[in-house]
């Protein structure tokens, strides 16, 4: 499982991110580089979860809106700080879905759509790929989170449990659970 | 099942491409923008309630002397009644002092006698629902007859100025509402609505809930009041 180097920082980088936040918060010129920063990971979060391109870009920069009018309130809780962006991204995302100013939309390669088939123990024939399309939709929301967060962009459970507010032992169980149920539901047609 | 787009192989972006795409400005002036809005509606909600406080304030002075005005209305209006009733049985009443009531049953049951009369103390008698529109009607500013609710379009874009409800002209008015832009708090002196005004009013608040506040009114011995807000939903 690959480690996203963005999310996972030294002690030092985050206490110099601290610092730039810190300034951000008395003016929020100084919030330029931390956009900079995290706009293209926040992006690809929100991207992976919409079908429209324009709609993602607009949705990303709402995300960045509302962290900087709400900076003042951010608190250091020993966590990077994209972490926090990523649980303003869910909110705008889940808000824009609630709208239906968008789509909901699950993003997925041939590669992925392998592994998957793998973990659930079946073989790699059309009918399961299929049956696979049929049955992601059938999991409950949280459940589908946690599979697209850990299988489909194979983040750490540490980071899908600052992402989710849960601890990280908490994210392996869910996750391991997650799978289970998309176990019973695959088979369940079948 | 919730209804969820499945995408296979779809093409990524290329880094540059998301990174050309960056535009602090634009975030720094919309956030810019929320806060200034914020402030304003802070300010303009701030003028509100110090309005309505003002008003409750006005009201709880001046509520004695209402009650007064309010008990000599209603013994009025109580020996009026009584002598249009005692008019309409063509019962002949001698000499009925203003205090003294005759009670109409007690005259239909006994035709004979004339002179019989029961005698009903006015104060102990609660106020008649004549008496207290009377005293409600009063004080009460309007724009095409409604002082609070939903108005409608035509009716509003018909009314040509703000009925005070009192003796005496409105002199001025604040009016709060959406200008196409921002919430505006808008000083209008006299009592007249303007076409402006109100095509403002009409095309950008429809549905929604327009306030004339600090409503002041002078009477003809130079008195002035400030009247009850009024709240105006401009419907189609």
């Amino acid at each position: 499982m690959s480690v996203n180097p963005m999310y996972h920082q030294s002690g030092q980088r985050m206490e110099e991110e601290l610092n730039w936040i810190r300034k951000a918060q008395s003016d929020p010129a100084f919030f330029g580089p931390i956009y900079t920063k995290y706009h293209e990971q926040i992006f690809r979060y929100v991207y992976q979860r919409m079908d429209d391109e324009e709609q993602a870009f607009d949705v990303t920069s709402q995300v960045f809106v509302k962290a900087l009018f709400n900076l003042k309130k951010y608190e250091f809780r020993g966590v990077p700080f994209s972490s926090w962006l990523y649980r303003i991204a869910k909110s705008e995302l889940y808000q824009s879905f609630r709208d239906r100013k968008a789509e909901r939309t699950v993003n997925i390669d041939s590669f992925q759509l392998h592994e998957m088939i793998t973990e659930l123990e079946e073989d790699q024939s059309e009918e399961n790929r299929q049956k696979l399309f049929q049955s992601l939709p059938k999991l409950k929301e949280k459940d589908l989170q946690l599979i697209e967060l850990r299988f489909f962009e194979k983040r750490s459970f540490k980071e899908i449990g600052e992402i989710m507010e849960i601890t990280e032992n908490n994210a392996k169980v869910k996750a391991f659970r997650a799978i289970e149920k998309l176990k019973t539901i695959f088979n369940s047609k079948s | 099942m919730k209804k969820i787009k499945i995408n296979l192989d779809r093409q990524g972006l290329p880094s540059e491409y998301i990174q050309q795409r960056q535009d602090f400005d634009s975030i720094s002036n919309q956030t810019t923008n929320i806060k200034a809005s914020i402030s304003k509606k802070v300010w303009f909600f701030s003028v509100l309630g110090f309005a309505i406080v003002l008003f409750l304030v006005i009201d709880a002075l001046s509520a004695p002397k209402a009650l007064k005005k309010e008990k000599t209305t209603s013994r009025l209006s109580s020996a009026e009644s009584t002598e249009r009733k005692s008019r309409a049985s063509s019962v002949t009443i001698q000499d009925v002092e203003p205090e003294k009531v005759v009670s109409e049953k007690t005259a239909m049951e006994v035709p004979g006698e004339l002179n019989v009369t029961t005698e009903i103390p006015v104060e102990k008698k609660e106020h008649t629902p004549e008496a207290s529109i009377v005293s409600r009607k009063n004080g009460v500013p309007t724009i095409g007859g409604i002082h609070s609710g939903s108005i409608k379009k035509a009716s509003f874009l018909g009314s040509v100025k703000m009925e005070s409800g009192v003796e005496g002209e409105i002199t001025s008015f604040m009016v709060g509402y959406y200008n196409g832009t921002t919430e505006v708090l808008e000083f209008v002196s006299g009592n007249a609505l303007s076409e402006k005004l109100k095509n403002e009013i009409v095309t950008y608040n429809m549905n929604e809930m327009v306030f004339f506040t600090e409503i002041l009114s002078e009477t003809s011995d130079g008195k002035q009041l400030v009247l009850p807000s009024i709240n105006l939903k401009i419907i189609p």
